[in-house]
């Protein structure tokens, strides 16, 4: 089983072999140490590694897990591998198209303006429905495709991004 | 399984806005539910009192397990039909816990109108023991009604799934093995005598319960005969001479808590097999549903918003998510059940049709159950859209949805409309059960185009008898039948004729689909031959 995690800035690939009562973890390339995590009764938590042990403090909520340990406190994020190995691959949209024909109704943002991922840009209606066009990604507005009271086909582009700077770097 | 990102902005003045507003709807629909429940003529509850008789909802707290949930069924039943004099059409209805058993209780309201028959209360009581039967739940009878209300006998008696239909289900149950108890607490006559009569079990209550097939005064007008009610059927004849019940009581007390010593000797359900795994939380709070709910039918919103406010943990896999996107399908975990779950996010295209197809044929392949969360106004229209055969894969979504082996569950979300109301298992297609919430809206088609078109033909008719109508007259046409379609479109009018099983506050649609998820898995699913689709 491989992990990744981000600790103070910086990414360690950490492997955990082993049976569950003794089992082996081994830091990037490095040596293969066994690790414990013990809960005592009066509710201490011991951790230990190879020969060193140290009481530590935990706590997970939500999404984030505190980790009170070596006089400092550390918050680490849990992040789901799926959503981790996805921001390591590019190929996010540029353009925002339509779903379905209709008209346009509202536009909510102007060229130029930053959004982001998310961001409501335009509202269209098609078929008795207001549906909202949101950003694709982060980005800026590079053109705005129809004005309010213009119809269009489905798969037209309605608003376009300017290319991120990935992009950018690459075609430089 | 990850965990669904809301993007919902609490502090936002929209969501504020829909908040206030849905606010209002749920202030409505609360005082509505208050009245349907608790509302009698002041004449009514004294006869009740002078009888000894304790009300319908009293009666229902005697019987169950102290602490645990009832789901009711239909509160609003009949609330918009005899000009609202029956609520709740005059049965209440709903899936509780017994002596640790889940079991479905009818119970009569007899401080309506004694409890009598109108053509919505057999409704009801059908569609009860409907549940009953593709359930396999329990049913518990307290039986307290006048009989059929008989100006509108011929509304009630004689069709397939008017009158008779009731004791035809309560036969179809005991052949299947599903207890049945009753507790008589009033007199049942003519029909009404075969409910307790062919259950498996039935207490009558000295004084009050009576069984005859005919009561004294018909027994007089027919042969003469003077007698008694309690000479004539009464607790100890049937219990001690003629058989037809099986004990009897000296109070309604004694007797609830008999049915439930009864119901204690039931054989405990053994749930069908699905997988299932530690329930969690929500990690969105339901009641932030209110703010996403816009203010009008119109205005769109991210199905997966709801979906984050139902789920355990809030986590969701999705499936085909760039594919068919006015669609979304995926499964989740309910209360530590495996779901299947399919939310519309616009109008079907027929990439979505298909994706739902797949999708459906993956749950019932793999047995899991499917939530339909219909937001729906149609099948996209258009001659590239026939061209590419949208009417075909809508029709191979139907055929998949309608012979689906695995039990079904519906909410009316917001609109629900056409043939997409049929495509994401409306009434007509067997959802075990299926909940509105108070804003929705249900029609053949939107009120401005059914409106626009009605006028015209009323328009037309006129003309034809050489009317001529003033611009303001035309107008007037056009306002009364958009009222009328409005309020026949509306999620009461929709639970007043039983298109559904009730109205529940959004906030609950969770508990609610837990409670039906967890019944829906009394029985192991049937395995029915697919059929063919137009490939």
């Amino acid at each position: 089983m491989q992990r990744r995690i981000d600790l103070l800035d910086k990414h360690y690939n950490v492997t955990v072999t082993g049976r569950p009562d003794n089992q082996q973890l081994q830091v990037e390339t490095g040596e293969r140490l066994t690790a414990a995590l013990i809960s005592t009764k009066n509710g201490e938590n011991i951790i230990k590694l190879g020969e060193q042990s140290a009481s530590v403090e935990l706590a997970v909520k939500g999404e984030m897990a505190y980790i009170h340990a070596f006089g400092r406190t550390f918050m680490l994020s849990i992040v789901d591998p799926v959503e981790q190995a996805s921001q390591n691959t590019g190929g996010k949209k540029n353009t925002a198209r339509a779903p379905m024909p209709g008209i346009v109704v509202e536009i909510d943002i102007n060229k130029k303006d930053r959004v982001t991922k998310g961001q409501p840009m335009m509202t269209i209606e098609s078929m008795k429905i207001l549906t909202v066009i949101t950003a694709p990604r982060d980005g800026e507005v590079a053109q705005i495709h129809f004005k309010p009271g213009d119809t269009f086909s489905k798969n037209d582009v309605l608003i376009t991004l300017t290319k991120s700077r990935k992009e950018k770097k690459q075609e430089e | 399984m990850r965990r669904l990102k809301s993007n919902i902005d609490t502090q936002s003045a929209e969501f504020r806005s829909y908040e206030h507003h849905f606010l209002k709807l749920m202030a409505e629909f609360n005082e509505r539910q208050r009245q349907a429940r608790y509302d009698r003529p002041e004449r009514d509850l004294k006869r009740l009192r002078s009888q000894n008789k304790l009300l319908v909802r009293e009666r229902i707290d005697l019987l169950l397990d102290p602490g645990t949930p009832f789901l009711e069924l239909s509160t609003l039943g009949a609330n918009m039909a005899y000009n609202g004099t029956v609520p709740s059409a005059g049965v209440v209805s709903g899936v509780g816990i017994v002596s640790g058993r889940e079991i479905m209780v009818m119970a009569s309201d007899s401080s309506i109108k004694g409890g009598a028959w109108y053509p919505l209360t057999v409704k009801k009581m059908v569609r009860t023991l409907d549940i009953a039967i593709e359930n396999h739940l329990p049913m518990v009878h307290l039986v307290d009604a006048a009989g059929a209300f008989l100006p509108l006998q011929s509304d009630i008696f004689p069709d397939k799934y008017m009158g008779g239909r009731i004791f035809r289900n309560q036969c179809i149950l005991s052949a299947m093995g599903v207890q049945q108890v009753a507790l008589v607490l009033g007199h049942s006559t003519a029909g009404g005598a075969y409910v307790p009569t062919l259950c498996d079990y039935s207490i009558m209550v000295r004084g009050t319960g009576g069984v005859f097939l005919g009561g004294p005064p018909l027994v007089k007008a027919a042969t003469g005969e003077t007698v008694s009610a309690d000479e004539l059927g009464g607790a100890d004849v049937h219990s001690s001479v003629s058989g037809t019940a099986d004990y009897a009581v000296d109070s309604e007390k004694e007797g609830l808590a008999l049915v439930r010593e009864i119901v204690g000797t039931f054989p405990q359900k053994t749930k069908a097999a699905v997988e299932r795994r530690e329930p969690e939380e929500p990690y969105y709070d339901s009641k932030e549903l209110y703010g996403i709910i816009p203010d009008d039918v119109k205005k769109q919103f991210d199905i997966r918003e709801v979906i984050a406010r139902i789920v355990d943990g809030s986590r969701f896999h999705e499936f085909k998510p760039d594919y068919g996107t006015t669609v979304v399908c995926g499964f989740a975990f309910l209360y530590g059940w495996k779901v299947g779950i399919i939310g519309n996010n616009g109008v079907l295209f027929s990439d979505s049709a298909q994706k739902c197809t797949q999708f459906m044929q993956l749950c019932n392949r793999d047995r899991i159950p499917i939530i339909f969360l219909q937001n729906i106004t149609g099948f996209m229209v258009g001659k590239s859209y026939e061209h590419g055969g949208i009417t075909k894969d809508g029709a191979k979504m139907l055929m998949v949805q309608a012979n689906l082996d695995v039990p079904k569950l519906t909410i009316m979300t917001n609109g629900s409309f056409g043939a997409g109301n049929y495509a994401m298992c409306g009434r007509a297609y067997d959802a075990r059960f299926l909940f509105a919430w108070p804003n929705s809206q249900i029609s053949v088609m939107g009120m401005e185009q059914a409106a626009k078109t009605l006028t015209q033909i009323r328009l037309k008719a006129l003309e034809r008898k050489g009317k001529t109508l003033s611009e303001e007259a035309r107008q007037q046409i056009f306002e009364d039948i958009a009222q009328d379609y409005l309020e026949k479109s509306s999620a009461y009018y929709s639970t007043s004729e039983l298109w559904d099983d009730g109205i529940i506050d959004p906030a609950d649609t969770r508990k609610v689909l837990g409670i039906s998820l967890s019944i829906s898995l009394n029985t192991e699913f049937n395995e029915t031959p697919d059929g063919v689709l137009r490939i």
